[in-house]
């Protein structure tokens, strides 16, 4: 249906111009017409008037003194034949009327002239009636406009019409699809028609299928492009996120080296925003320095965007900041490249390191310093002596090394605890490093032993230095609380030259020097000297650690026994057995512990053999001795177990043994331990705990060789054991020597003033075994008293008995 | 005529629905509209002419003036008047440079062309004839060439 706004446009132009036109036309034809119209009215009038006039004064002049009738008569017809409703005839005293003269009818007069009979001119006034024009022409008029309107609205109606028609109604609704079109695309043109209208719309329904095609792949692509788009934007928000994220400095170039963009954690590493370096050179925005020396270090983005590589900072190099913090960084840069490959700038990632640095600064000075004293440790002493043997190869250079070791530094230990021991560590390790020269090397190698490195520094010079070194700790004084100590050191000491094998034998050679020192009376230097007899012994130690690894592992071990006979007569009446240990050797020769114990015991293997000791006896007797004990509760055997000091010192021994205790179900009271002197005294804290933690359970201690160290009286206050074994070596010649005997009575009487029981070791024939019962020893232990048998004879005769 | 597809019947019922009486019955009520207006105050005037009847021209005039002068429509007394049915055309897209009503204008000029002219009708009897014919002819085909010129001239 043809819109509004068509009925304004195109339908208003064609009635406009055809309707109107037409309507405009036919009136101004109507008006023409009309006029006419009334002027031939006129002139037809006019006409037949003259002509009235003209036969009247041709009929008088013809025949002048005519009759009025005949005149009349005349008239009658010329009225007819002129169709004059009324005429009047005046001349003379005659007046003569044709027709009826009505009031509406208009007269016409005119004059003639006649001659008349007489031959005299006279005058004719003729009066012509005839009907008013205007009526006539008004009516007429009327008449005519309206059904020339009337025909010319009809005919402009059927033109509007089929203008409408052929014209505007397949326009408009060719307009009418056009605008729905735009509301749906599947409407066409109507190409029923024949004419133009049909041409055009298949013309243009083919140019709208072409269109639409064009317009469906227009808009898959569009799609593609906005998913492109999409995905772009997405990828685009989730770098921008991941760059805001992430804990590492990002920072975007161009070619040409400006700043185009910063993460958050860049803008805080560097001190400033985006918006204040953006488009600066990356050089003034990112100054790199070296940590140690301040020197520029040059920005990786520019090497890598001249090498088109990925570029790494050196690992030393710290941001300067603007504000002057240097901030410790790890960087690297890598190149931006087009589609091309074509580098189109360069992307820097860094982050703050400074933790981590200082981390790895401190791990790398702990992994080789020691933490309590600062000094080097034993792998950086090592690795440096390492280097000084490798450097004696090649160059005529000599080193020397020594060996430190403090005396009595356990005892400080132990009396006043770890924290004393740490601070006198602590104490020597500043005096002995003030000591050395610069350039020589000072370093922890243990507990309470240091090594030297003297480097570049001949035998005689070391010495120089070892006794200044001596010197120094002799004249020490480590006060603690109301306690002064008086410290030594025994010092080995071994040149480095190019003799020097290797680490282990220089090493070796300064612990067995140092050991020489210690045993030559401590507080001194020992210089080893090629094939020194000391440094064979040891070497024969070494060899015996094979042995005893292997003797442990093959249980190449005896058990033997023997026995502790009472001497007084109050004593009880159970057996007394000290458990022996023996090694069997290659041919079946018992191996006595006197030649493979000390190489166990400097060698870390002790507790091995103890712990075989303990389970090995356990294993086989265990049974045994519960049922002895249980036959007699009241007078049970005890049995002497030997244990090492660095085994007591050992928490998974003593836990070892509390669980075989309860595993074999020992009656506790019936095991003695048996712990010597010495080893109590260096293990002084742990001994008393491992002697407290199985006395608990009922166990009973033994303090083995008292007298042979001779170190104090007053440590026998701080352990509480139950028999006191006086050391042989007083035992053995007290028939002959005061001195000995007197010792032996000694101690016997310090040890019943304890309250503990005595037993003499190496009582050797019965006038040794009078002596002891007269000084009043509770117990002897000896060969005239018992030699040492397999302990399987012990259990067999005990239970034969 | 046949090749335009002519058909009588169709041709008398578009004329027919063009009929002002047919018109307002088909409507179902007094729905006149400015052409509406103009188709009876056309016919009016043709049959005051030729009837010779001078005081419905007069009445007609005096109608036409009061419309004009007062703003008032003696159609707008009528339902829906002058915004449902047909309307006349307009000339749209043109700038109203002054706020007086083309219809207003067009009722005026139309007014005193028509009394003029009937009071001198003996000499303009053809403009007033054709003033009733242009009148009934806007209403007739809904295009009123002096209101469009009106509008164009910059009439509201």
């Amino acid at each position: 249906m043809p819109s509004s706004n068509a009925l304004s446009s195109l339908s208003v132009k064609i009635t406009g111009i055809v309707f109107w036109g037409l309507v405009i036309v036919g009136l101004l034809v109507s008006f023409v017409i009309l006029e006419r119209y009334e002027y031939e009215l006129e002139q037809v009038y006019a006409q037949s008037e003259a002509q009235f006039s003209e036969e009247i004064q041709a009929t008088l002049n013809q025949e002048p003194g005519l009759d009025p009738e005949r005149l009349k008569q005349r008239l009658l017809g010329l009225t007819k034949l002129l169709k004059i409703p009324a005429a009047k005839l005046s001349f003379e005293q005659h007046e003569v009327v044709v027709g009826a003269i009505d009031p509406r009818l208009v007269p016409h007069f005119q004059t003639l002239h006649i001659i008349g009979a007489d031959g005299k001119l006279s005058n004719v006034m003729v009066a012509v009636y005839q009907v008013d024009i205007e009526p006539v022409v008004d009516q007429y008029r009327k008449t005519f406009l309206m059904s020339m309107g009337a025909l010319l609205f009809l005919f402009g109606y059927l033109l509007k019409w089929v203008l409408e028609r052929v014209l505007t109604q397949p326009f408009l609704q060719m307009v009418d699809t056009a605008q729905q079109f735009s509301a749906d695309q599947q409407v066409r043109f109507n190409e029923k028609r024949s004419d133009e209208f049909g041409d055009l719309a298949r013309f243009i329904n083919q140019s709208l299928d072409h269109l639409l095609t064009q317009q469906g792949e227009l808009k898959a692509s569009l799609q593609r492009q906005h998913l492109s788009e999409q995905a772009l934007l997405e990828e685009k928000e989730r770098i921008k996120v991941t760059l805001q994220s992430i804990a590492e400095g990002v920072i975007t170039t161009d070619q040409s080296m400006c700043v185009s963009y910063l993460n958050p954690i860049a803008e805080r590493l560097l001190g400033i925003g985006l918006s204040e370096c953006k488009g600066r050179l990356i050089t003034d925005v990112v100054q790199l320095v070296n940590e140690r020396d301040g020197l520029p270090v040059e920005n990786p983005v520019v090497r890598c965007l001249h090498s088109g590589h990925v570029e790494k900072l050196p690992s030393d190099s710290v941001l300067l900041r603007s504000d002057g913090v240097r901030v410790a960084i790890e960087d690297s840069a890598a190149p931006m490249r087009d589609d091309a490959g074509a580098i189109v700038g360069a992307v820097m990632a860094f982050q703050d390191v400074g933790n981590a640095r200082e981390l790895a600064q401190k791990l790398s000075f702990q992994a080789c310093h020691d933490s309590l004293t600062g000094l080097f440790n034993r792998h950086e002493f090592e690795k440096r002596l390492q280097s000084a043997i490798s450097d004696v190869q090649d160059k005529a250079v000599e080193h020397a090394l020594c060996y430190l070791d403090l005396d009595q530094f356990k005892i400080v230990n132990d009396t006043c605890g770890h924290g004393a021991g740490d601070d006198l560590l602590r104490a020597l390790s500043d005096i002995l490093q003030a000591k050395i020269r610069d350039g020589d090397m000072l370093a922890r190698l243990g507990g309470d032993e240091f090594g030297v490195l003297l480097l570049n520094c001949n035998l005689e010079d070391a010495e120089r230095i070892a006794n200044t070194l001596r010197m120094t700790v002799s004249e020490f004084r480590f006060v603690w609380q109301d306690k002064i100590f008086e410290i030594g050191v025994s010092i080995g000491l071994v040149g480095v030259n190019q003799y020097s094998k290797d680490l282990t034998d220089v090493l070796s050679a300064a612990d067995v020097a140092c050991y020489s020192a210690k045993d030559a009376g401590r507080n001194r230097i020992h210089v080893y000297q090629q094939g020194d007899l000391e440094l064979q012994k040891r070497r024969g130690e070494m060899q015996w650690v094979n042995r005893l690894q292997k003797a442990v592992d093959d249980n190449a071990f005896c058990l033997h026994y023997q026995t502790i006979e009472p001497l007084q007569t109050s004593a009880p009446s159970g057996a007394h057995i000290e458990v022996l240990l023996r090694m069997v050797g290659s041919e079946g020769v018992f191996i006595l512990p006197g030649a493979f114990l000390p190489s166990a015991e400097r060698y870390d293997l002790i507790r091995s053999v103890d712990q075989w000791v303990v389970q090995h006896l356990f294993e086989r007797f265990g049974r045994l001795m519960r049922e002895k004990y249980d036959a007699n509760p009241e007078c049970h055997d005890t049995y002497g177990i030997n244990l090492s000091g660095k085994s007591i010192d050992n928490l998974e021994f003593r836990q070892f043994l509390v669980d075989s205790i309860e595993r074999f179900n020992i009656p506790a009271s019936t095991l003695c331990f048996e712990i010597t002197e010495t080893s109590a005294i260096t293990n002084l804290a742990g001994a008393r705990h491992f002697i407290e933690e199985l006395k608990a359970l009922g166990c009973e201690f033994a303090l083995d060789d008292f007298g042979s160290g001779m170190s104090s009286f007053s440590y026998l206050k701080n352990l509480d054991v139950d028999y006191l074994k006086i050391d042989g070596s007083y035992v053995r010649d007290i028939n002959d020597d005061p001195v000995d005997r007197a010792l032996v009575n000694s101690v016997n009487q310090i040890g019943h003033v304890m309250g503990m029981k005595t037993i003499a070791e190496y009582a050797e024939d019965d006038a040794c075994l009078s002596i002891l019962k007269a000084i009043g020893v509770d117990y002897a232990q000896g060969y005239c008293l018992s030699t040492p048998q397999p302990i399987d004879q012990f259990f067999t005769s005990s239970v034969t008995s | 005529m046949a090749l335009l597809g002519f058909k009588p019947e169709m041709f008398c019922r578009y004329f027919i629905s063009n009929c002002y009486i047919l018109e307002v019955s088909r409507k179902k009520g007094l729905m006149m509209s400015e052409r509406d207006y103009r188709l009876v105050l056309g016919s009016v005037i043709l049959a005051g002419l030729y009837f010779t009847l001078a005081e419905l021209i007069y009445a007609v005039v005096l109608v036409l003036l009061m419309e004009g002068v007062f703003n008032f429509r003696l159609v707008s007394l009528l339902p829906y008047l002058m915004q449902q049915g047909r309307g006349m055309a307009d000339w749209s897209g043109t700038e109203v440079r002054y706020e007086f009503s083309a219809e207003r204008a067009w009722r005026i000029l139309f007014a005193l062309g028509l009394f003029l002219s009937f009071e001198f009708y003996t000499t303009y009897w053809a403009i007033s004839w054709f003033l009733g014919f242009a009148v009934f002819g806007a209403g007739a085909s809904g295009v009123c060439p002096m209101l469009m010129l009106f509008k164009w001239a910059g009439f509201r």
